[in-house]
């Protein structure tokens, strides 16, 4: 016998009963009781919520670093337009907001567009995935006629408009920071240095 | 009035010093036509941007006496852009569009910071279409109009914000000589309305227009002499 499983009584004291185990058996075995597997469970929950958010923060770190790239090269392949802006007489201020509003929409169009793709993947996801449980989670009687009831989870997908409305905004400053540098750089240059590169 | 004192521009050329304009003073009255001519690299395009605030000397000075007497090497960018937002009308060889937008939209630019005066100028821009015969192509891009339309629309958005100076710097250089001949008629028309004009060419036909012809040679002014064929027509004309 290598598995016992053990029904205790409603008002019975888990933790009492697992050191009376030991007491009688030794030391020589593993108990888990159900607030173990919650332990576990949380446990994986936490773990999975931290990694998520580390490669939630690389990725970020990731997407300014391109999108600080292809800005810049973006506002420099319109050298010539801001050139002409400045000839006819737009101030620095009005360039850089004119690239500024530009850029904050591209961030916003992407940001939509991200999640309309990010919802669309989530839901083939969810109409086809199915998460097997860790064994540990899943322990059932040997004797029982059918399989445990939480082997197998379905996974839903869930609307979160916080989630949307952060990840909207989240696009719109990456894109912003990302201009930010290439459109003061930008303003900046002299009508007739700018002219010269027409 | 326009009155350069003693400008000289120099430019940094890798470890070089180029002398673009050196030690040049002149007076432009208030709505006449000049010609700077001179070969390639002779400093016409450097005094052009000179006049329109678009570049400082390195020395001297641009008095312009418009709404107030100032000082163009002394005024801070913003001073400048609004300057030439209000004062000056730019037109270039490569006429310089913005291929993205429509004719009307094109002409509309230099008054989009200016969003008061915005259904006035709309209607302007909407009379100089018509009166550039442009009508019809105010929804076409720059790349579906010839050489000669886009030099019009170009000289359109010079207009739109009613200047006082019109600067041109080669601006039948990529035209054909019938239609370089209907722009050298435009910018007599627009001398008799008022207008200072000053082109920077190398083309002696384009600068026969002017009634002053400024010879530059090496970033100097190396004659000047009055056009008795054009003061003659401009006294005559009605």
């Amino acid at each position: 016998m290598d598995t016992l499983y053990i029904k205790l009584r409603p008002d019975a004291d888990p933790q009492r009963i697992e050191s009376l185990l030991k007491e009688r058996l030794g030391n020589d075995l593993t108990i888990t009781t159900s607030s173990h597997l919650l332990t576990q469970a949380v446990g994986f929950d936490v773990l999975q919520k931290s990694v998520t958010k580390a490669f939630g923060l690389i990725v970020v770190l990731m997407v300014l670093l391109l999108v600080t790239k292809s800005s810049a090269a973006a506002v420099h392949e319109r050298t010539r337009e801001i050139g002409i802006l400045k000839t006819v007489g737009w101030k620095d201020s009005e360039v850089r907001r004119l690239l500024l509003t530009e850029h904050s929409l591209q961030g916003l169009m992407a940001g939509i567009g991200g999640f309309l793709l990010g919802t669309g993947v989530a839901w083939i996801y969810a109409q086809t995935a199915m998460i097997k449980l860790p064994e540990t989670l899943n322990k059932y009687p040997a004797c029982a006629g059918t399989s445990a009831p939480l082997a197998v989870v379905n996974v839903r997908l869930a609307f979160a408009p916080d989630l949307l409305l952060a990840g909207l905004a989240l696009s719109v400053v990456i894109s912003l920071a990302a201009a930010a540098v290439a459109a003061k750089r930008a303003s900046s240059l002299s009508p007739s240095e700018a002219l010269r590169q027409l | 009035m326009i009155r350069i004192e003693n400008i000289s521009k120099t430019y940094q050329k890798g470890t070089q010093t180029v002398s673009a304009l050196c030690e040049v003073s002149m007076d432009i009255p208030a709505a006449s036509f000049y010609a700077l001519v001179g070969r390639s690299g002779s400093g016409k395009s450097t005094m052009l941007q000179m006049i329109g605030g678009l570049d400082r000397p390195t020395s001297g000075h641009v008095w312009v006496e418009l709404s107030k007497r100032q000082n163009l090497a002394t005024l801070s960018r913003n001073d400048l852009a609004i300057y030439r937002r209000r004062h000056v009308g730019f037109i270039f060889q490569a006429f310089n569009l913005l291929p993205t937008l429509t004719v009307l939209e094109n002409i509309l630019v230099p008054v989009v910071p200016e969003k008061k005066q915005w259904r006035e100028k709309h209607t302007f821009a909407i009379e100089l279409l018509r009166r550039f015969e442009l009508k019809e192509r105010a929804g076409h891009l720059p790349a579906e109009l010839s050489g000669g339309e886009q030099q019009r629309v170009a000289i359109a958005r010079a207009l739109i914000n009613d200047p006082d100076v019109i600067l041109a710097d080669e601006p039948t250089g990529e035209l054909d000589s019938q239609t370089a001949a209907v722009i050298e008629g435009l910018f007599k028309r627009l001398n008799s309305e008022g207008k200072t004009i000053i082109l920077a060419t190398h083309d002696l036909g384009l600068a026969r227009h002017a009634a002053k012809l400024v010879h530059l040679e090496d970033g100097k002014i190396v004659r000047m002499e009055r056009n008795s064929i054009a003061t003659t027509r401009s006294k005559d004309a009605p």
